[in-house]
């Protein structure tokens, strides 16, 4: 007995024992985290919304991405810190020929490869040709389409004899025919996917080139690290053609998706710039919205709703017209968004570069929605099926007031149309497949332009378009487009636009409900070099933090 | 023998976990390339000709136990230059520190919280013990997280409110993580030891006259803590595997955030590499609290001799 009792208080020591032998090692690895001198704070800390999915200047497509990217690999033209607007890059200057279908860019002399290899004309085509291959999968390639025989290219799969119209003249020139003047090409320029990526360093490793210490980049900034779900480390690139204007030496972006995270950073003075619209906290955005580092300004965003038009009663331009005129749009920007949203009800922001236009559509008139209904054949509501709206949920951020909208627009569509709409709420990835198999009745959508220019929102409606996702198509409207997009004149460009966009607005296959407004929060007695602009692009090399 | 016999166990329990992980995924409405913006026909065809997913899903699978034996999870669908390894690679090592820091603070708070709620169970002390146990269970960690960093960063600035490069650093989520083990643990011990000190055998020796801190710690508690050992195995994996809440409040770059999003995010290969690391620790510290229990407890080791 006693020799048991005796084993029992061993087995007991035995446990002590373990613990102390896990908790040495913890210990241990803490304080080597801790003496881990390479985390130092670096110059600048930006809190940049999720995680990119990739830094491959060719397959990514939103904007965390593209802050990163615009850092480390340059196009021939780049952006333009104070307008965001195009300026030169690695092509110092460029003549338009032939109606605008022509472009040929000069290259910069010694330009450089961070690896010490000379960039020359010849990358440009090459990275080029990368963007389009099918087997890389772009999500954005569709962008590369303006230029002559670039979607035979793409989708010819290995037929190489399909070359598409750009190529290197000799070293430093390069030039590029278009299939139509497209007046905003030089905007789409700046995308990443026509950033000049290393094709020699991509060839050795084309997955995990990135991830290469030594990547060769020809922007301003290297990249010293890309730690997952920590943050991307920015050196600057001493080879960088205008690297004397590059003003902050090293550079932290974290991958925050939290909203709270991201301002208690900030409050703690370990972020200095939050700038994105996604970090916003919406329950405290009253508060916020009073700071005087917080600022606000007009973005390229639209917040709206899909029908899926070939459904009956969808199908009818009367009923989804009814459908929108009954939204009371300022009540959902004034009681739910509350950032300082600005109700529409037309889709394209203003602001746009050169499209100005005097028409104005109507924001909630329930007396004038009740009549369509009636006209459509449901006086009163009566026999108008019950519907569904299908909205993704999400549980922090501006993206979790869509649950709430539904719920208005379902109040909304009882009271001043008297009929019956069930809400279904569904994870991002299922709605999203489901409204692109037009599996659904009316969505939650939205919409962020690419580039400064209507036809980012207007052609989204085109018969041809993979993102319409209505169902709707209108040769008219189709011919709209094309016409204004083969234009070179800019009275007669916006006429075509803002016809394009009245005839989308009477046949209504969406109802925006509100602009997105950009908002950052920095102290600008702090930092330097950012210029609000529509497309919320402020290239971090020309950001610094003022000394005091 | 006994370790041995679990071990072949393994192997099949992690191939139809794998297969089960493997196939739901990919059945679940909603695909990996769907976004906000859609792939052109040609690209969504060589996306998914890339990743094997024009197969059929037997020929998916057995290709990708080829790869497991060497090593090799496949690229992630959703950030498509890192090896699904690389990930684990990474962030197991961080989940590991704020896991095992958590399991030791709430093995330690909750032992001794038990234990003095038990041996002084009816008096005020140990009566405001269980309550804070109860307390403990009660509060969320997306509730005392933030209510941490208000508290202790923001409004009484002592600790940093993210990351986790310091001891320093570690305090408020190692807090946050803990504080629901700890209470739970707290209640596993005091309820253990309350039965254990209404045993016989602590009446017999209480009569022998042995002295009360003896009595406690060296014969009651063993049996008291039987209940805490079975816990820590799950406890373990759960912790070693990652917080969601934590990793995503304190920007702590572990597998936690990972474990939920690839799900979200529909990354398949993500999703069943870590289901298979998840797995496989769970049932290594089932084996080990399994050994642990045959040692502690002598009706077991007698049973198995």
């Amino acid at each position: 007995m006693l020799f048991k009792e005796m084993k029992i208080i061993r087995d007991c020591d035995n446990i002590f024992n373990l613990l102390i032998a896990i908790t040495l090692p913890v210990l241990l690895a803490i304080a080597f985290m801790a003496c881990d001198s390479e985390n130092s704070r670096a110059g600048l800390v930006i809190a940049n919304a999720v995680e990119p999915e990739s830094l491959d200047p060719a397959i990514i497509s939103g904007q965390a991405e593209t802050r990163i990217i615009e850092c480390l690999f340059e196009g021939l033209v780049r952006i333009n810190p104070r307008t965001g607007a195009p300026e030169p890059g690695l092509a110092h200057k460029w003549e338009i020929e032939n109606d605008g279908l022509t472009y040929i860019f000069h290259l910069r002399e010694n330009l450089l490869w961070s690896d010490g290899k000379d960039l020359n004309a010849f990358d440009v085509e090459e990275s080029w040709l990368r963007s389009l291959s099918p087997k890389l999968a772009a999500k954005y390639v569709g962008l590369m389409f303006c230029i002559n025989g670039a979607r035979e290219f793409h989708e010819a799969d290995v037929d190489t004899s399909l070359k598409p119209k750009f190529e290197a003249l000799d070293d430093l020139r390069f030039r590029v025919e278009l299939l139509q003047p497209t007046p905003y090409f030089l905007q789409l320029m700046t995308m990443p996917i026509f950033s000049v990526a290393p094709v020699h360093a991509i060839s050795k490793s084309p997955t995990r080139w990135i991830l290469d210490p030594n990547v060769p980049v020809n922007g301003p900034y290297k990249l010293k690290w890309w730690r997952l779900n920590q943050s991307v480390r920015l050196e600057k690139n001493e080879d960088y053609w205008d690297a004397e204007n590059t003003l902050t030496e090293i550079v932290d972006v974290l991958p925050i998706s939290n909203p709270s995270t991201a301002l208690n950073l900030y409050l703690t003075g370990q972020v200095d710039i939050i700038w994105d619209k996604d970090l916003l906290p919406t329950q405290i955005v009253d508060e916020i919205s009073k700071r005087e580092d917080f600022h606000q300004f007009d973005y390229l965003g639209t917040y709206f709703l899909r029908f899926n038009t070939t459904i009956a009663p969808l199908d009818q331009p009367d009923v989804r017209k009814a459908l929108s005129l009954a939204i009371d749009r300022e009540r959902i920007t004034e009681k739910i968004t509350r950032a300082g949203e600005t109700p529409t009800s037309a889709f394209v922001p203003p602001g746009v570069h050169g499209y100005k236009p005097n028409h104005s559509f109507t924001l909630f008139d329930p007396i004038e929605a009740s009549n369509m209904l009636a006209k459509a054949g449901y006086p009163g509501g009566k026999g108008f099926p019950t519907l569904e709206y299908y909205f993704n949920g999400a549980s922090s951020g501006p993206a979790s007031n869509h649950e709430k909208i539904a719920v208005e627009l379902q109040a909304m569509w009882k009271k001043n149309l008297n009929i019956n709409i069930r809400l279904k709420k569904n994870e991002w990835k299922v709605f999203l497949s489901d409204q692109r198999k037009l599996n659904y009745q009316i969505s939650r959508s939205s919409w962020i332009g690419d580039y400064n220019d209507a036809n980012t929102f207007l052609s989204l409606f085109t018969s041809t378009e993979l993102n319409n996702r209505t169902g709707w198509s209108n040769n008219k409207y189709d011919a709209l487009i094309f016409r204004a997009n083969n234009s070179l004149d800019p009275v007669d460009r916006e006429k075509h636009f803002v016809e394009a966009e009245k005839l989308l607005s009477n046949e209504a296959p969406i109802a925006p409900l509100y602009l997105y407004m950009g908002t950052h929060l920095f102290d600008e007695q702090k930092i330097s070099g950012i210029h609000f602009n529509i497309l919320d692009r402020h290239p971090i090399r020309a950001i610094q933090k003022i000394s005091l | 023998m006994f370790v041995i016999k679990r071990l072949f166990e393994l192997a099949p329990v992690l191939l139809i976990v794998s297969f089960c992980a493997f196939s739901l995924v990919r059945i679940v409405p909603g695909g990996p390339f769907d976004g906000e913006r859609e792939l052109s026909v040609e690209a969504r065809k060589a996306i998914e000709e890339k990743y094997h997913l024009d197969k059929p899903l037997m020929s998916q699978y057995f290709h990708f136990l080829g790869n497991i034996f060497k090593g090799d999870l496949g690229l992630s669908m959703k950030y498509q230059n890192h090896n699904v390894t690389d990930i684990i690679k990474q962030g197991l090592p961080v989940s590991t520190i704020l896991g095992l820091s958590s399991f030791i603070v709430s093995l330690t708070l909750g032992i001794i919280m038990g234990v003095i709620a038990a041996w002084r169970k009816n008096y005020i002390s140990g009566k405001i013990l269980i309550l804070l146990a109860l307390v403990f269970v009660c509060v969320p960690s997306m509730v005392l997280g933030p209510l941490l960093i208000l508290v202790f960063a923001i409004y009484i600035p002592l600790f940093p409110t993210s990351f986790l490069s310091t001891p320093w650093h570690a305090v408020l989520p190692v807090t946050t993580l803990s504080v629901y083990y700890a209470g739970k643990i707290s209640r596993l011990v005091s309820d253990g030891l309350i039965e254990a000190l209404e045993s016989d055998y602590i009446r017999t020796a209480r009569s022998k006259g042995v002295s009360s801190l003896s009595l406690l710690f060296k014969h009651a508690l063993p049996m008291g803590l039987l209940p805490v050992i079975s816990y820590s195995g799950p406890l373990l994996a759960d912790l070693l595997t990652g917080s969601f809440v934590v990793e995503n409040l304190f920007q702590i770059p572990g597998l936690g955030t990972f474990l939920i999003n690839s799900s979200l995010n529909r990354d398949h290969t993500m999703v069943v590499g870590l289901v298979l690391v998840y797995s496989v620790l769970i049932i290594s510290f089932n084996i080990l609290v399994d050994l642990l229990y045959s040692k502690v407890d002598p009706r077991i080791r007698s049973q198995e001799s």
